[in-house]
């Protein structure tokens, strides 16, 4: 026990002479820390900010920003929880103690434990946070109706009517058409080729023409 | 009883990390010069030689002084005395007589005769 008792003695005997690194490497992990949550926070802008999210069926979008922001929570606390388990708490900074090697080698002991419960807590919340985040592409990437093709704008004599074309023939034309509301199937449209007067292909039926 | 020596510091005595039985020893704590830590002084009871081991009030994940309390201006919280003595009382002791004793490792932190001991009387200024 003596060796090891000696070990720790100079150990805290040392431990003046380290204080300016001490001080800055913990800065400026705490830095590398907070830089990492600003780019999270900037990817969770730009991806909130495309409009993807806006084509898709309210309650999957609902679904998947919940998923999303869900995931940010827990890559947030998790990233707080891995910066302080890899340079500790600021907080922890006005417990002063005298430094004798006993008292550093408890203070030692205590850390580790504390150090590997808090690296345990980062895993899980880094884990859970890239489920979710996972989770909630995946539902986006599913529920994304696909750009539609084949849009046409058909004149009849009692109006104008927008939609994906289905087929056209000696029967007719079959429109596919979006109704109003979000969550309506679109519906199927027959019109008799003698009352078509017009198809003209459009990038949208959004503005009417 | 108050540090009057009554053996010479014996400089002959060949370096040796061992422990040895302070009971007869009586050790004192006071506040080091600069206030910013404890000064433990007795005669190291192997050597002889008139031994002070000084320690720090410091935060040992960050140094001595606070990041925190710096950049928030807020009192660092000195522990009380009662908990100084406790760690004190709790402390392996090691000679630092200061006198390079033959056969002094070269990169030996402690200068003295190697000697290590747990204190049996230690009287703390300053604490109740
Ligand atoms: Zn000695
Ligand atoms: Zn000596």
């Amino acid at each position: 026990m003596n060796g090891r008792d000696r070990r720790w003695a100079e150990l805290a005997r040392e431990l003046e002479f380290s204080e300016l690194p001490e001080l800055r490497q913990r800065a400026e992990g705490w830095r590398a820390g907070l830089t990492g949550l600003s780019t999270l926070l900037a990817v969770l802008v730009v991806l909130k900010g495309r409009d993807d999210l806006a084509g898709l069926p309210t309650a999957a979008r609902n679904t998947a920003m919940g998923l999303i922001a869900g995931a940010f929570v827990l890559l947030v606390i998790g990233s707080v929880l891995a910066t302080r388990a890899a340079h500790g708490s600021p907080r922890d900074s006005d417990k002063q103690m005298l430094i004798t090697g006993h008292a550093l080698r408890q203070w030692t002991e205590k850390e580790v434990k504390g150090v590997s419960r808090t690296l345990r807590r980062a895993a899980l919340c880094c884990l859970l946070g890239v489920l979710l985040a996972g989770g909630g592409v995946g539902v986006a990437w599913s529920t994304t109706e696909k750009a539609k093709d084949h849009l046409v704008r058909v004149g009849t004599p009692t109006g104008e009517l927008c939609g994906e074309l289905v087929r056209a023939g000696r029967g007719g034309y079959v429109v596919k058409v979006e109704e109003g509301g979000e969550g309506d199937a679109p519906r199927q449209v027959t019109l008799p080729a003698r009352d078509v007067d017009s198809v003209a292909p459009v990038a949208s039926c959004d503005a009417p023409g | 009883m108050t540090g009057a020596r009554t053996v010479s510091h014996d400089f002959e005595i060949v370096y040796a990390e061992q422990d040895v039985d302070a009971a007869t020893v009586s050790f004192t704590g006071r506040a080091s010069a600069d206030g910013l830590g404890v000064v433990v002084t007795g005669d190291c009871p192997r050597c002889h030689g008139s031994t002070a081991s000084e320690y720090r009030y410091g935060l040992p994940g960050t140094g001595t002084k606070g990041l925190w309390s710096k950049l928030t201006g807020t009192a660092r919280t000195e522990p009380d005395p009662g908990s100084v003595t406790e760690t004190l009382r709790q402390e392996t002791y090691f000679c630092e007589c200061g006198h390079p004793h033959p056969q002094l490792p070269g990169n030996a932190v402690f200068v003295g005769c190697g000697a290590s001991w747990q204190v049996r009387s230690l009287i703390v200024e300053g604490a109740p």
